[in-house]
C-alpha cells in the first residue's frame, strides 16, 4: 500500500485561502469584462453607503445564520439536512396561516405562537427523514432534499387557489394583520431579527461548548461506534438533532413572514436554505464563524444590487462568489494535514459494507 | 382515450430517458465507491451547455458534444475534491450543485438580461428518427423518437455488459467494494475511480442534453428539478443493478408524464408536480423498510 502523499506541500494557512478567494473572485469579474477592484468597491459602498442600506444588511443576517443552524446542528451529530428550504418554506406558510384563524389582540402573544408554530412545523418537517434514517437507514440526503421539494410545490397550491388573497397581484396569503409584525427598533427599518440572531448563536455555542448534552451531540457525529459503545443513545440524539434543525429553519420562515414579507407567497423562497448550507459548509459547522460568514454574504448580497445598477453583471454572481469559497475551504482542510496518512481510498460502499458486518458480529442495536 | 395513451406512452419514453442515462452514470460511480451527489449539478449544466452551443453554432451535435465535454469536467472537478483531497462527499456535492445551479442563472441572465430561461428559435434539437413502417401502431411504439432514446436503449446494455462482464467493470466494482484488493491486484483504485466518474460524466451529460435539446427546446433556471437526486434514489432502490435501475427509472417517468398528461383533466399542477418526488420518497422508504422480501426488483 502505498503512502498516500497528502501532507503540507501547498501553503494552506486561512490567509492563503481568503487570498486565493479573492483572487479567483477578481478573475471571475476580470472574465466577466469588468474591473475587479471598481466591483468591491461597488459592493462595499452598495452595503454600507446609506443606513437603509446597512439596516438591509443587519436584517438579513438572522436569515443565513438560522438556516446554517439548519444544517449545522444536525450535522453535529452525524446527518445532513439538505431539506432546510422545505422546513423553511413550512414554518413561513405555519405562521401567516395562524394570523388568519386567531388573534388574542396581545402582540407579544400572537408573535410567539406564530414563531412557536412555525418552529415546530419546521421541526416536523425535519423529523420523519430523521426517524427514516435511524430505523431504516435511509439517505436523509434523499428524503430531505426530495421531500423539500415536495412541500414547496404542496404550499404553493395553498397559495395559489384555496387561501389566496383575492385581487393580489400575486398569488399570496392575506397579509398578516399589524399587531403580529415582527418588533422593530423605534420608527427605523432595523428589525429585532439581529438580537434574537445574537441571543440565539450565545445560547447554541453555550450548549456545543459547555454542556454534556452538546457533547454527547458531537460524539454522536465524530465517532458513532465510540458514542454508542459509552452509552450515548446515538438515535436519540440524532432524531433530536434534526428536529431541533428543522425547527431553526421552520424559525426563519416563521421569521421571514413576520418581519420582512407579512405574508406567504407562492414562490417566495430564494434558496435561502441552499445559501445557509453553504454557510455552514465555509464554517465548519462552526456558530460563530457562521456568524461572520453570515454577516460577509449579507454584504455581498445588499451589496451586489449596487454592483448591478452600475455595471453589467447581474447580481446573480453573489452565488457563484459565494460557492467558490467552499471549495477553497474544502481544499484546504486536506491541504493542511500535517499527518500522512495511510489509507485505502475512499469508498462509501466499502465503508458501508465493513460498517455493516461490524454492527452485525456485535449484538443488535438501535 | 386512445390519443390519452398514445401521449402518456411518449411522455413517458421522453421523461425515462434522462433519468435512465443519468441513473447509469450514477451507477458506474456507485459501483467505484462514490455516492454520486453532483449528479443534479452536472445535468443542470451540460442541460445549459447543450442549450448553448446548439444556439451558438446552430447545430444540435455541437449541443450534444458541449453536454458530454460538460458533464465531464463538472464530474472531473467534484471527483478531484472527493477522490484526491478526500472532502466530505455530501459537502461537496452540495456546493458543487449549488455552484452549478448560480453560474448557470448567472450565464443565462448575461446572455439574456431579466429573464430566467434561455430561449430562441435559433436552438436547434436533437434529431428524431423520422421513419415509419407504415402500420399506426407500430410507428407509434418505436419510431419518431429522439436519436439519445435508441442511443439510451443501446447504452443501458453496453453498460450492464461493461460491468459485468468485462474486467473493466471488475476494477470498477473492486474500486467500490474492495479498494485494497484492487490495490495488491496492481491498479490503483483512485485511478479507475476517476475513470468510472468520466463516464458517469459522459452519461449524466447525454441526459442533460436530453433533457434541454431534445422534447423542450429551452434552459430554465433549476431545470433539472431535483432529478439527479431522483435517480440517486433510483439506484439506491435498485441497489446499483442495471436493469433494475433503468426499470425504476422508467417508473418514476412514467409518474412524471402522468403529471403532466393529467394536466388536461382540471387537476391543479402543483398535486401533480408533487407526484413524482413523492413517489420517488415512497418508493425508497417501501423498499428499504421491506427489507427487499417482496417485489419483482431484487
Amino acid at each position: 500500500m502505498r503512502l498516500n502523499k497528502i501532507g503540507r506541500k501547498i501553503p494552506s494557512g486561512l490567509f492563503v485561502v481568503i487570498a486565493l478567494t479573492l483572487l479567483s473572485w477578481g478573475l471571475f469579474i476580470a472574465i466577466c469584462g469588468e474591473n475587479p477592484f471598481n466591483v468591491f468597491r461597488l459592493i462595499v459602498t452598495g452595503a454600507f453607503g446609506r443606513t437603509d442600506k446597512i439596516y438591509a444588511v443587519i436584517n438579513k443576517i438572522f436569515i443565513f445564520f438560522f438556516t446554517s443552524l439548519a444544517y449545522s446542528i444536525p450535522a453535529w451529530s452525524g446527518m445532513y439536512n439538505v431539506g432546510a428550504d422545505g422546513q423553511l418554506t413550512i414554518g413561513a406558510f405555519a405562521s401567516a396561516l395562524i394570523p388568519l384563524f386567531f388573534n388574542t389582540g396581545f402582540r407579544p402573544a400572537n408573535i410567539l405562537v406564530a414563531l412557536l408554530a412555525a418552529s415546530i412545523a419546521g421541526g416536523l418537517w425535519a423529523l420523519w427523514p430523521a426517524v427514516l434514517r435511524v430505523r431504516y437507514n435511509i439517505s436523509e440526503i434523499v428524503t430531505t432534499l426530495l421531500g423539500s421539494y415536495l412541500i414547496i410545490t404542496f404550499l404553493d397550491y395553498f397559495a395559489n387557489f384555496p387561501l389566496r388573497e383575492k385581487y393580489a397581484a400575486l398569488p399570496r396569503l392575506p397579509f398578516i394583520p399589524e399587531n403580529y409584525k415582527f418588533y422593530v427598533f423605534g420608527e427605523s427599518s432595523l428589525s429585532v431579527t439581529i438580537l434574537l440572531a445574537l441571543v440565539v448563536l450565545s445560547v447554541v455555542e453555550f450548549y456545543r461548548r459547555h454542556t454534556i448534552s452538546g457533547f454527547r451531540l458531537k460524539m454522536t457525529g465524530l465517532n458513532a461506534f465510540l458514542a454508542e459503545s459509552s452509552g450515548i443513545r446515538i438515535g436519540s440524539y440524532r432524531i433530536w438533532s434534526m428536529f431541533i434543525g428543522g425547527m431553526f429553519a421552520g424559525l426563519t420562515g416563521g421569521l421571514l413572514v413576520l418581519s420582512l414579507n407579512f405574508t406567504f407567497m407562492a414562490g417566495f423562497s430564494a434558496d435561502y436554505g441552499m445559501n445557509g448550507m453553504l454557510v455552514s459548509l465555509i464554517s465548519g459547522n462552526i456558530p460563530w464563524i457562521a456568524f461572520g460568514v453570515t454577516t460577509i454574504f449579507a454584504i455581498l448580497q445588499v451589496g451586489a444590487i449596487n454592483m448591478q445598477v452600475h455595471t453589467s453583471i447581474p447580481s446573480e454572481i453573489v452565488g457563484v462568489l459565494q460557492s467558490i469559497i467552499v471549495f477553497f475551504f474544502a481544499a484546504r482542510a486536506t491541504l493542511s494535514l500535517k499527518v500522512r496518512v495511510r489509507r485505502p481510498p475512499t469508498s462509501d460502499v466499502a465503508a458501508r459494507r465493513i460498517s455493516k458486518e461490524k454492527a452485525n458480529r456485535r449484538s443488535p442495536s438501535q | 382515450m386512445i390519443p390519452f395513451l398514445h401521449s402518456l406512452y411518449t411522455s413517458t419514453i421522453v421523461m425515462a430517458t434522462p433519468l435512465i442515462l443519468c441513473s447509469l452514470g450514477g451507477l458506474m460511480t456507485y459501483h467505484a465507491g462514490i455516492m454520486n451527489v453532483a449528479m443534479e449539478a452536472i445535468m443542470l449544466g451540460s442541460a445549459f451547455s447543450a442549450v448553448t452551443f446548439s444556439y451558438l453554432f446552430s447545430s444540435a451535435t455541437i449541443g450534444l458534444l458541449a453536454a458530454i465535454v460538460t458533464g465531464v469536467i463538472i464530474s472531473l472537478f467534484y471527483s478531484f475534491f472527493v477522490i484526491t483531497l478526500r472532502a466530505n462527499n455530501f459537502a461537496i456535492g452540495i456546493a458543487v450543485n449549488i455552484f452549478i445551479a448560480s453560474l448557470t442563472l448567472f450565464l443565462t441572465r448575461i446572455l439574456f438580461p431579466g429573464k430566467d430561461a434561455f430561449n430562441s428559435p435559433d436552438i436547434k434539437a436533437i434529431a428524431r428518427l423520422r421513419i415509419g413502417t407504415g402500420v399506426p401502431l407500430v410507428d407509434v411504439l418505436f419510431f419518431n423518437f429522439s436519436l439519445l432514446v435508441y442511443a439510451t436503449i443501446l447504452l443501458v446494455v453496453i453498460v450492464r455488459y461493461i460491468l459485468y462482464k468485462t474486467p473493466y467493470g471488475l476494477w470498477i466494482r473492486s474500486a467500490g467494494s474492495a479498494p485494497t484488493a484492487l490495490a495488491r491486484a496492481g491498479k490503483r483504485p483512485e485511478m479507475i475511480q476517476y475513470a468510472a466518474s468520466i463516464a458517469a460524466g459522459l452519461l449524466v451529460g447525454l441526459s442533460g442534453a436530453q433533457l434541454s435539446i431534445s422534447n423542450v427546446v429551452l434552459f430554465s433556471r433549476n431545470m433539472s428539478a431535483g432529478r439527479g437526486f431522483i435517480c440517486l434514489a433510483a439506484i439506491l432502490i435498485a441497489r446499483g443493478k442495471p436493469f433494475q435501475t433503468t426499470l425504476v427509472a422508467v417508473l418514476f417517468g412514467f409518474f412524471s408524464a402522468l403529471a403532466i398528461q393529467l394536466q388536461s383533466f382540471n387537476i391543479p399542477t402543483h398535486f401533480l408536480q408533487m407526484i413524482p418526488y413523492a413517489v420517488a420518497i415512497v418508493t425508497l422508504a417501501v423498499m428499504e423498510m421491506s427489507g427487499r422480501k417482496r417485489s419483482l426488483i431484487t
